[in-house]
């Protein structure tokens, strides 16, 4: 039993330490008026997965909007940024991983080094044409006059579909308010706002799609007062999914039918930046942690402040992303930021009890206080030095104490819940060199942790009979921190610290990063997310780009525990992994990835213990793809992605009664993957055709076990990709160590674009489930799902 | 019987007006400058797309100016000035030409793009990439001054034709006799010497980028090119 539970743990934290590691060739361009699809490939860490979110906005815009992804075939998930969103501008975005513990990730990773994927106007499958003339040339005019774009298209007229023609400037399509007449089209904006305005013209001739070149025109505060901008964009949706089964006991991921709406709105007018966000789910109840989201956020130079929902992040070890409900305020100068969080971490649940079922007793959860605070002196772009400190408390009047304390058989009072104080201090220092493009940073942390504070403070004279002697009575200190017995551990000492310490430089589109981390075993931070207790972490990455042909990354770490030497055996984990793209303009693009994974364990000889079991274990992955989207094939442009992975991993491990390695387990694993969208010229239809396989042999039972499956897609458009049907097949079979099973899947979708920034989608999907040997576990689904956006 | 004819009429001027198409827009006006169309006199402002046969003049101490969809050609009107606008498309080019019938129009016409013709009273004035002005006194006197590149004027009464090259200017009576001469300052106002040199040069551009800085000011950046 402690063999699987030492490999499970080893897996476990090998896993968490690899977290996501993802894939993504960059398309070369966008073309205006279309969606703009994105797919990114999970190389390692799926499992680890909770969603996939792609982020975008225009180059130089500080919001970031979001879009969900789906997982078209395991591993490959497809986002798209929505058409009209962006028409004109370069446009920058990442892929945001969401992970089943909370945490987030990010595809380029989140430094202040590197920089999100950008890709400019303009369309690999349209072309420039040079017959849209722009008859008035003005580069620069002042807002006192109207902004103008008045274009010709005479040399094309004949061929030209009038109805294709679209007009965009600055991101928007104004081709509604522009006037068409024969071969010529103008386009007016009175008292436009100063800045920089970009025009664009796309139409499609003869079947082709052409797009002008992009006019800029500089617009300079006239003579007139110059009034504030006001600009507001955002989106405001509205989701609903039903779920049913003819097994309601099977579970198969969220079975709950819910609906949703949710509301991002980002205003400014001069220096006055507002955000709000809003998310109101049906899934809410008053007795569970929230799932709304409430949030209101004013922004003026040197001051940001936010009301409601937040997730702070104060520093690694201290307040890092997670949500808070209450306020948050930062004062940003130049030389000094000041940060303040106050608000409630968890919120107050009760459970009752029940003498028929195993908890007997009332139970609960105390709502959390949390409050942070941090102060940094220097420059960002520059030295500086931050001191942060967070406290999390549960309040122990926020429980009835029914829900809380009872008496045992015996008597006794015993608690079901216990009320915790956590506090952790920090100090960091970073030096940032943007001439160098070099940083680096240390920070220091230590923490405190009362597991029990409904037992009261402890006296002066208990905490003398510790040999503790203290200025202060503990019970002076209550409003701060809850001292008594319950500390773990009483006093502070190596077991609460926790630093990290790393250097980044970014040098001829090299990054290099250097990390190192170490966490005592005793060291707890509610504000963060899971820290690896008792160990130390050395992390190596480098990603280095060659322009946009080559792109190669990296990184080495290596993990160990029982930094106390208090344990029996020491783990050593070590994860590799590296992966290069290779993208020559018209030729096809070749990418590969390789990742291995291995742990072991050594015995503390510190310790005389018959309980060590040594143990080792590795598995490794390499895989190859190549894609290449065919433009040449007439009528019907194909683009194709092959990836062929392969892979072991085995476990050896030692017995009681013998400490010699014998292998548990050792399995070889293969698996190709094959995608292909078509997009029919002649007509409005695209096809996407998708096969997965897998192959995993068990080298000890000489067993193999294989699992495939196959999507189809098909979608046409109609009213110029107003209305766009489709429908999907999938077909699974899983093999493995469980029952043989397969299940279809097949949906009816629309997808509707009828007014402005205005989408609907909805989708009716019915699942048949199959167990080859057990007919009884057959199950059918069927879900419905919608999603209404409207963007502004 | 009267009444259909003047219906059907009516449908056809109604049809060909719902049926123009652009073949001109309005690049500048300054002062007093008005614009007729079929019979009506119509709002406009910089930018207006004109159609056949509208008809622009210009008062005194005024300016209009504009250019024809296939970009080829500028016309600029001076003060007092009549000229009617028309243009038909012809395959993927666009066959241009202006009735001027009074006061001075400046012409600027690439080579290669089409047609362009320039109509007065007394003249037809026949152009392949050139740039000249035309003045039409009262009575229809007419004088073109070529600055650039050579115009072939007809006159109406006679047919006789005349080319005129760069630095020349011709002097067409209200009877159709023609006088060919070298050019002089002196037969150019003020203000069109201005709009000629000011063709010819290349004037810097400025622009002004506003950028916040750290305290939210608003300040600009200028670049001179």
């Amino acid at each position: 039993m402690k063999q699987i539970i030492l490999i499970l743990l080893a897996t476990l934290c090998v896993s968490l330490l690899a977290a996501v590691n993802a894939i993504h060739v960059m398309p070369t361009s966008y073309l205006p008026g279309l969606d703009l699809e994105l797919r990114v490939e999970i190389t390692q860490g799926a499992n680890t997965l909770k969603a996939v979110n792609l982020q975008y906005r225009a180059a130089g815009e500080s919001k970031w909007l979001d879009s969900s992804m789906r997982e078209e075939n395991p591993g490959f998930w497809l986002g798209s940024i929505p058409r009209n969103t962006y028409s004109t501008s370069e446009v920058e975005y990442r892929f945001e991983f969401e992970l089943l513990d909370g945490k987030k990730e990010y595809l380029p990773a989140e430094t202040s080094l590197s920089e999100a994927y950008v890709i400019a106007p303009k369309a690999t499958q349209g072309t420039k044409s040079d017959a849209f003339v722009r008859l008035n040339e003005e580069s620069s005019i002042t807002n006192d006059e109207d902004y103008l774009l008045v274009v010709s298209f005479l040399a094309i007229a004949d061929e030209l579909d009038p109805a294709t023609l679209k007009v965009f400037v600055s991101d928007r399509d104004v081709t509604e308010l522009t006037q068409i007449s024969g071969s010529t089209l103008l386009y007016r904006e009175a008292k436009p706002r100063p800045g920089i305005k970009k025009a664009l013209v796309t139409a499609v001739a003869n079947g082709r799609e052409l797009y002008s070149e992009t006019w800029i025109t500089q617009i300079n505060p006239g003579k007139a007062k110059l009034e504030l901008p006001f600009t507001y964009r955002g989106s405001v949706n509205l989701s609903a999914n039903s779920y049913s089964s003819t097994d309601s006991d099977i579970s198969f991921g969220n079975t709950l039918s819910d609906f949703a709406t949710w509301a991002d709105i980002y205003a400014s007018y001069g220096i006055l930046d507002l955000s709000t966000r809003l998310y109101i789910s049906s899934l809410e109840e008053s007795n569970k942690q929230p799932v709304n989201r409430y949030t209101f956020g004013v922004q003026i130079p040197y001051l940001d402040l936010f009301f409601g929902d937040y997730s702070p992040e104060l520093s690694e070890y201290t307040l890092n992303g997670k949500n808070i409900r209450g306020l948050y305020s930062k004062f940003d100068s130049k030389y000094l930021r000041l940060t303040w969080a106050h608000g409630e971490a968890v919120r107050k649940t009760t459970v009752e009890g029940n003498a028929e079922l195993t908890m007997p007793y009332n139970s609960g959860t105390f709502k959390q206080e949390a409050i942070g605070a941090r102060i940094a002196i220097g420059m960002e772009d520059g030295f500086t030095l931050g001191f942060s400190g967070s406290r999390h408390r549960d309040i122990i009047s926020s429980l009835d104490p029914d829900y809380y304390r009872y008496i045992d058989a015996n008597g006794d009072e015993q608690y079901s819940t216990k009320a915790r104080d956590n506090a952790v201090m920090a100090v960091d220092v970073k030096l940032n060199v943007p001439d160098q493009h070099v940083m680096m940073g240390v920070e220091l942390a230590a923490s405190m942790l009362n597991t029990n504070t409904l037992t009261g403070v402890i006296s002066d004279e208990e905490l003398s009979d510790y040999g503790i002697n203290l200025d202060l009575s503990p019970s002076d200190l209550a409003d701060l921190f809850v001292i008594n017995k319950n500390l773990e551990p009483f006093g502070l000492t190596e077991a609460n610290l926790a630093w990290k310490a790393f250097i980044r430089s970014y040098i001829m589109n090299n990054m290099i990063t250097m990390e190192y981390q170490q966490t005592g075993p005793a060291f707890n931070s509610f504000g963060s997310f899971y820290q690896m207790n008792d160990s130390k972490m050395f992390t190596i990455s480098d990603h280095i780009a060659f322009g946009r042909i080559l792109y190669l990354s990296g990184s080495f770490s290596q993990t160990e525990d029982n930094l106390m030497g208090h344990q029996t055996d020491t783990n050593k984990y070590r994860n590799i992994q590296a992966s290069a793209i290779l993208r020559y303009p018209h030729l096809p693009y070749l990418k590969a990835t390789y990742y291995n994974n291995s742990s072991e364990n050594s015995e503390n000889t510190d310790i005389e213990s018959d309980a060590f079991l040594p143990y080792s274990g590795s598995s490794s992955m390499m895989s190859f793809g190549i894609g290449y989207n065919f433009i040449q094939i007439p009528h019907v442009p194909t683009q194709i992605d092959l990836s062929y992975r392969s892979g072991d991993d085995s476990r050896e491990s030692g017995s009681i009664d013998s400490r010699a390695l014998e292998i548990v387990s050792d399995n070889k694993n293969s698996g190709l993957s094959f995608s292909m969208t078509n997009r029919f010229l002649p007509v409005p239809l695209k096809t996407y055709f998708a096969y997965s396989s897998g192959k995993n042999t068990d080298n000890q039972l000489e067993q193999d076990y294989t699992n495939s499956r196959i999507y189809l897609r098909v979608e046409y458009s109609f009213l110029a990709e107003m209305l766009k049907p489709y429908l999907s097949f999938s077909s699974t079979s899983l093999g493995g160590d469980q029952d043989e099973q397969s299940y279809t899947q097949t949906a009816l979708g629309l997808q509707a674009y009828p007014l402005r920034n205005l989408s609907i989608s909805t989708d009716l999907s019915l699942k048949g489930h199959s167990n080859k040997d057990i007919s009884d576990k057959d199950y059918n689904t069927t879900t419905w799902r919608l999603l209404i956006s409207q963007r502004f | 019987m009267k009444k259909y004819i003047l219906l059907s009429l009516l449908l056809v001027l109604v049809l060909s007006v719902l049926q123009a198409n652009a073949i001109a827009t309005l690049m500048a006006h300054k002062g007093k400058v008005s614009l007729n169309r079929v019979t009506d006199q119509i709002k406009f402002k910089k930018g207006e797309l004109l159609m056949n046969n509208d008809v622009l003049r210009t008062g005194a101490e005024s300016f209009a100016a504009y250019k024809y969809v296939d970009a080829s050609s500028t016309v600029k009107m001076f003060a007092n000035s009549v000229a009617t606008i028309n243009g038909s498309k012809d395959g993927n080019n666009l066959s241009k030409s202006v009735t001027v019938r009074q006061g001075s129009v400046l012409t600027n016409v690439k080579s290669g793009s089409g047609l362009f013709r320039v109509n007065t009273p007394t003249t037809v004035a026949s152009v392949k990439g050139t740039e000249f002005l035309t003045r039409v006194e009262e009575g229809g006197a007419t004088m073109f001054i070529v600055s650039e590149g050579e115009i072939e004027v007809r006159v109406l009464a006679s047919d006789e034709v005349a080319n005129v090259g760069k630095g020349k200017t011709a002097m067409i009576s209200a009877l159709g006799d023609i006088h060919l001469r070298d050019s002089n300052p002196e037969d150019l106002s003020l203000a069109e010497q201005e709009e000629l040199e000011a063709m010819r040069e290349s004037l810097p551009t400025t622009i002004r980028i506003p950028v916040l800085d750290e305290s939210g000011k608003l300040k600009y950046i200028e670049i001179t090119y």
